[in-house]
C-alpha cells in the first residue's frame, strides 16, 4: 500500500529539509558543536532568546554571525563592557539640523538592537542597568525611547554570550532577565578531532563564505508552523510535572532539589518546554510533540531557571545535575510496556 | 481510509493484537503447562510419595492462566489503549496525540489535525501489513504476578513437604475417608439386608425399631464417610443397635399374626422374588393359617385382595399365591386352600422360624469392620490399628471448656463386685483420663457423684484395673486444674484398688469414669463434664446378656451438666462388661488424636500424647491375659 502524501506533511518535511539545509550551511563554518547548532536553531524557530555560556574562542560569535548570513538577516553585535550605556543598545534621540531655521529636530537614531539577530557578547560584563535595557526588547519585541515606542522587526532574537571563568568585574544577570532566555546553552570544548579540523580548516587562505539558504519569509513561516504542531495532554502533563519537580517545596520533588534549590522554574519554563518541544518535533519531521521531545530540551530550558542555594556551590552541584534529577523524578507517561 | 477515525482504527488494531497475543501467550502457557503438568504427573506416577507436587504444579498452571489473562488484557481507557499502541508500535506518541486531537483535547489547526489523523491511521495500517512485533518478556505487574505465583507455589510446596515429614505436621492434615470403597459397598449390602429384614412382617416391633435405628446410623455413616469421627460415631450407634437385636428374638409368631394382609402379601412377594424360600414359607404358612381359621368373609376377602394385588405371578409359587387370593376374593375358600397347598409344596421343606440371623451377623460384621476402619482413619499414621470405636469423640468435641474443678475424674458407680476405689476413675490404665487430660488440658470438673453413697472425691483415680489384686500405679489428674498436658498425662494411671481381688478392670467403673469424669475439659477440645451436656454412650461389647445386665443411669453430681453411669448387675458374681482394653485403647487413642489435631497444640505436645498412647498400647500378652 502506498502512503498518501498529505500536503501538510509536505510542509513539515519541507520545513525539516530547510532547517537541515541551514544546519548544513552553518556547519560548513562552525566545525563540530552539533548540539549547540541544533539548540540555536530551535531557539530561532521558537523566536526565543538564547544565552550561550562557554569559554572564549569556542565559536559563539561565529555561530551567530554565520546564522544571520545564511538567512540574510540583519545582524548586530554588541560588545558588552562596564561602561556601555543603555542608549548604546537601544539608540538615542539626536538633534538633527533639518536645514531650516530653528534648533533642529530630535530624531531617533536606532541602536544596534534594531536588527534581526542581536549578539550581546559577554553580556555579564555590562552593568545591570545596561543589561536591563535588553529586557523590553527580549520580551516584547519593542523598545521605548523618549516616550516613543519602537517595534522591532521580526524575526528578532537576542543571543547573549557570557564567559563563566572571568568573574572579576562581571555582573551576573538578574533572575528576571535570565528567565527571558528560552535556552541557556553551554558551549562545550571541542574534542581532539574537531580541534584538529578547526586548525586545519581555518588557517589557510581559503575562507568559507556563507551562502544564503533561507530567507526571512521562510523563517517566519517556519516559526509560525512550529506553533501549529500538536501537543497532546499527556505531553503537557509531563512538561508541567518537570517544572514542578524543580521546586523544592513541591511534594515528590527529588531530595537533591529540596536540598540545593532555593527557587524553582517559573511558568515561563512551561511555555519554553512546550514551544521548544514543538520545534524539536519539527526538526524530527513530526507534526506532533512526543514526550521525549520535551525531555530532550528540558536541560536547556531549566538549567538557568533554578536559583541554587549556596550549599549547591559548596557541594559543587551543577544545575544540569539537578535537572537530571527532575527528569528522573517524573515518570514516563503510562504505557503498556510494563 | 478517509472515513476511518483514529478511535475505531485503534480499537480494531488493539482487538486484533489481543487476539494474536492470546494465541501467542496461550500457546506458550499451554506448552509450559503441558511440560510442567505432564512432568509432574509422570513423576508422581513414578514416585507416588511425591503426589504433593500436584498441588504446586496446579498452582503454576493457574498462574500461567492468570498470566495469559493479564497479557491479553484490553486497556479500558482510550488513552491507555493509545499509549499501549504507541509503545508497541514505536510511534512516538502519534496515536495518543491523534486520539487527543480527535477528542478535542489538543488544539491544532484543521490541517495539522488531518495530517496527524492520516498518519495515525496509515501507521496502524502499515503495522498491520508488517505484522505484529515480537512480544516482550513480562515486566512490571506481569512479572510481579508471575513471581508471586512462583513464590506461592514454592511456599506451598515447602509447607506440604514439611507436613509430610515425620512429626512435622505444620499444617492441618487432610481428613482421611472413614473407609474405602469396598467397605462402603459392604455397608451398602448391609443396608439392603437390614432393609429387607425390617420389611419382614414377622419381625417384632422391638426388633424393627432396632433395625430402623441401625439402618439410620449405617446410612448416616455412609453419608459422612469423609468425616471419620462422625462415621465412627454413627457406626458405633449402629453396632449397638445390632447388638441389641441379638438380645431378643428377631421375629415372632405374634408379630406375624398381627401383620396386616398387605404387609403379609408384600413380604411374601418380596421373599418369592428373592428366592428366600424360608421367609416365603413362613409367610405362606401364616396365610394358610389365616385362611384355615375362622376369619370372617370380609377379612378373607381383604386377604385375597392383598394377595391378588401384590403377588407377582411370574413364578409357580407366585401363580399359586395369586390364585389363592383370587379364590378368596371369590369366596371359594376350598380353592384357596388348595392353591395355598400348592404354594407351600413349591417352597420345599420347612425351615426354622428364626430366619436371617446369618444376614444380620453379616451386616453386623460389615458395620464392625467399617467402624474399625473409621477409627483407624482418625489416625492414619498408626501402625497397629486398634479396635473399638470412638463414638464419644464428637460429643466431647462440642463441649465448651469446663469452668472449674480439679480435673479429677470421679464417678462413683455401683459396683456390686466390691470394687473399692476412691473416685471412680477406673477406666483402667488411665486411658480415659489421659485422653481427657492430654487432649485438652484445663480444668476438669469434679463431679463428686455419689450413686451408691460412697465415693470420696479427690484427685486420686482409683480404678478397677486389677489383676489379682495388683495395684496399678498412678496419680489422678491434677487437682489444681493444671493446664499442663505433661501433668495431665499422669491423670489416667488409675490407682486401682480392688477389694477382693476381683479382676474387675472391665467393670463398670471404667466406663463410668469416662462418663462422669469430667472428660476433656479444655479449651479447644472441649469435652465432657463441661456443664452443658453429658450423655456419653459407651458401647458395651461382648456382654453376655445371660449373666450380666447393665443399665445406664443419670448420675447426680455437683458440677453442671449431665452425667451418666452404668449400673452392672451380677458384677459380684463375676459379671463383666465387654470393654476389652484393646478396644478402649484404640477408641481413646483415636479420640486423643482427633482432639490434638483440632486443638492448636504445640507439636511437641501433640507428639507427647501420641507417645503416651504408644506406651500404653496393649501387648498381645496383656490381651491374652485379659481374655
Amino acid at each position: 500500500m502506498s502512503r498518501e502524501l498529505n500536503p501538510h506533511q509536505g510542509r513539515i518535511e519541507q520545513a525539516q529539509a530547510a532547517v537541515m539545509n541551514l544546519t548544513g550551511e552553518i556547519q560548513r563554518s562552525v566545525i563540530g558543536q552539533q548540539d549547540l547548532v541544533r539548540g540555536v536553531l530551535i531557539g530561532l524557530l521558537c523566536q526565543g532568546n538564547l544565552l550561550l555560556e562557554g569559554q572564549p574562542g569556542l565559536g559563539k560569535t561565529l555561530l551567530v554571525k554565520v546564522l544571520a548570513e545564511a538567512m540574510q538577516l540583519r545582524f548586530s553585535r554588541i560588545q558588552f563592557t562596564p561602561d556601555l550605556m543603555p542608549a548604546d543598545i537601544t539608540g538615542t534621540q539626536a538633534l538633527v539640523d533639518d536645514g531650516r531655521d530653528g534648533p533642529g529636530q530630535l530624531v531617533f537614531q536606532p541602536g544596534p538592537i534594531f536588527a534581526h539577530i542581536v549578539l550581546a557578547d559577554e553580556i555579564n560584563r555590562a552593568t545591570p542597568k545596561t543589561q536591563s535595557a535588553l529586557l523590553e526588547a527580549m520580551q516584547e519585541r519593542a523598545i521605548t525611547v523618549g516616550g516613543a515606542r519602537y517595534a522591532l522587526e521580526e524575526p528578532f532574537m537576542v543571543i547573549a554570550t557570557q564567559n563563566p571563568i572571568e568573574m572579576e568585574g562581571t555582573y551576573p544577570l538578574p533572575e528576571a532577565q535570565l528567565d527571558r532566555f528560552l535556552f541557556k546553552l553551554t558551549v562545550p570544548y571541542p574534542p581532539l578531532d574537531v580541534l584538529r579540523r578547526i586548525g586545519l580548516q581555518t588557517t589557510g587562505n581559503k575562507q568559507v563564505e556563507t551562502r544564503q539558504v533561507m530567507d526571512r519569509r521562510t523563517l517566519l513561516s517556519l516559526q509560525h508552523l512550529v506553533r501549529e504542531l500538536a501537543v497532546a495532554p499527556h505531553v503537557a502533563d509531563v512538561a508541567a510535572r518537570l517544572v514542578l519537580a524543580t521546586h523544592p517545596d513541591q511534594e515528590g520533588s527529588p531530595e537533591l532539589i529540596k536540598r540545593f534549590v532555593t527557587y524553582g522554574a517559573s511558568p515561563r519554563a512551561m511555555q519554553a518546554l512546550l514551544l521548544a518541544g514543538r520545534a524539536e518535533a519539527m526538526l524530527s519531521g513530526r507534526a506532533w510533540v512526543d514526550e521525549q521531545d520535551v525531555r530532550r530540551v528540558a536541560p536547556s530550558v531549566l538549567r538557568h531557571r533554578m536559583i541554587l542555594a549556596f550549599e549547591a556551590e559548596l557541594e559543587g552541584i551543577t544545575p544540569d545535575a539537578l535537572v537530571l534529577e527532575a527528569l528522573k523524578a517524573v515518570p514516563r507517561a503510562k504505557t503498556r510496556q510494563e | 481510509m478517509a472515513d476511518l477515525t483514529v478511535t475505531t482504527t485503534v480499537e480494531a488494531w488493539t482487538r486484533r493484537r489481543n487476539q494474536q497475543r492470546f494465541l501467542d501467550e496461550g500457546m506458550r502457557a499451554l506448552a509450559i503447562g503441558l511440560v510442567l503438568g505432564g512432568g509432574t504427573v509422570a513423576l508422581v506416577v513414578w514416585v507416588p510419595s511425591l503426589s504433593f507436587l500436584l498441588i504446586p504444579a496446579s498452582m503454576v498452571v493457574v498462574g500461567l492462566g492468570a498470566y495469559v489473562g493479564w497479557r491479553m488484557r484490553v486497556p479500558s481507557r482510550p488513552d491507555d489503549v493509545a499509549a499501549s499502541v504507541d509503545a508497541e508500535a514505536e510511534t512516538e506518541g502519534l496515536i495518543r496525540t491523534a486520539l487527543a486531537v480527535e477528542g478535542g483535547r489538543a488544539t491544532v489547526s484543521p490541517e495539522i489535525a488531518d495530517l496527524i489523523r492520516g498518519q495515525a491511521v496509515g501507521r496502524l495500517t502499515s503495522l498491520e501489513e508488517v505484522g505484529a512485533p515480537a512480544l516482550s518478556p513480562p515486566t512490571g505487574p506481569t512479572a510481579v504476578a508471575a513471581l508471586a505465583g512462583v513464590l506461592l507455589s514454592v511456599v506451598l510446596a515447602v509447607a506440604l513437604v514439611a507436613a509430610t515429614l515425620p512429626g512435622g505436621a505444620l499444617a492441618p492434615e487432610d481428613p482421611v475417608p472413614a473407609f474405602d470403597e469396598a467397605r462402603a459397598a459392604e455397608l451398602a449390602e448391609a443396608i439392603e439386608a437390614l432393609e429387607e429384614l425390617a420389611a419382614d412382617p414377622g419381625v417384632t416391633e422391638l426388633s424393627k425399631h432396632d433395625l430402623q435405628l441401625a439402618l439410620e446410623h449405617v446410612r448416616k455413616a455412609v453419608a459422612e464417610r469423609d468425616d471419620p469421627q462422625a462415621a465412627a460415631r454413627a457406626l458405633d450407634q449402629a453396632q449397638r443397635a445390632l447388638q441389641a437385636l441379638e438380645g431378643h428374638a428377631l421375629t415372632s409368631a405374634a408379630a406375624l399374626r398381627s401383620a396386616r394382609p398387605e404387609d403379609l402379601a408384600k413380604g411374601l412377594d418380596r421373599a418369592l422374588s428373592k428366592d428366600d424360600a424360608g421367609t416365603a414359607r413362613r409367610l405362606g404358612e401364616e396365610v394358610l393359617r389365616r385362611v384355615d381359621s375362622d376369619l370372617s368373609h370380609g377379612e378373607l376377602k381383604q386377604l385375597g385382595q392383598a394377595l391378588a394385588e401384590h403377588i407377582d405371578d411370574t413364578s409357580t409359587a407366585g401363580i399359586a399365591a395369586r390364585e389363592a387370593g383370587q379364590a378368596l376374593q371369590a369366596g371359594e375358600k376350598g380353592t384357596a386352600l388348595a392353591a395355598l397347598a400348592d404354594l407351600m409344596a413349591s417352597l420345599g421343606e420347612p425351615v426354622r422360624m428364626e430366619p436371617r440371623r446369618d444376614a444380620l451377623a453379616e451386616a453386623a460384621d460389615a458395620v464392625d469392620q467399617a467402624r474399625q476402619d473409621a477409627v483407624r482413619s482418625m489416625d492414619p499414621d498408626r501402625k497397629e490399628p486398634g479396635e473399638g470405636g470412638g463414638s464419644e469423640q464428637a460429643q466431647m468435641e462440642e463441649q465448651p471448656p469446663q469452668k472449674d474443678g480439679s480435673g479429677a475424674s470421679e464417678s462413683p458407680v455401683q459396683n456390686n463386685a466390691g470394687t473399692e476405689g476412691d473416685g471412680g476413675g477406673g477406666m483402667a490404665k488411665g486411658g480415659t483420663e489421659d485422653l481427657r487430660e492430654g487432649g485438652s488440658p484445663g480444668a476438669g470438673g469434679e463431679p463428686d457423684v455419689r450413686v451408691d453413697g460412697e465415693r470420696p472425691a479427690g484427685g486420686r483415680e482409683e480404678g478397677p484395673q486389677a489383676e489379682g489384686g495388683r495395684t496399678v500405679a498412678g496419680e489422678g489428674p491434677a487437682e489444681d486444674g493444671s493446664v499442663d498436658p505433661m501433668a495431665a498425662a499422669g491423670a489416667g494411671e488409675g490407682n486401682a484398688m480392688v477389694d477382693g481381688g476381683l479382676p474387675s478392670d472391665e467393670l463398670g467403673d471404667g466406663s463410668t469414669s469416662m462418663v462422669a469424669g469430667a472428660g476433656p475439659h479444655a479449651g479447644e477440645a472441649g469435652g465432657r463434664g463441661d456443664g452443658t451436656e453429658g450423655v456419653l454412650d459407651v458401647p458395651i461389647l461382648g456382654l453376655d446378656p445371660a449373666t450380666v445386665t447393665e443399665e445406664w443411669v443419670d448420675l447426680q453430681w455437683d458440677g453442671a451438666g449431665d452425667a451418666m453411669g452404668t449400673v452392672i448387675d451380677h458384677a459380684d458374681a463375676g459379671g463383666r462388661t465387654g470393654l476389652a482394653w484393646q478396644e478402649v485403647h484404640a477408641r481413646y487413642e483415636g479420640l486423643a488424636e482427633s482432639a490434638t489435631r483440632r486443638a492448636q497444640l504445640p507439636l511437641t505436645r501433640r507428639r507427647y500424647v501420641r507417645r503416651y498412647f504408644e506406651a500404653i498400647r496393649p501387648t498381645p500378652v496383656e490381651d491374652a491375659e485379659k481374655e
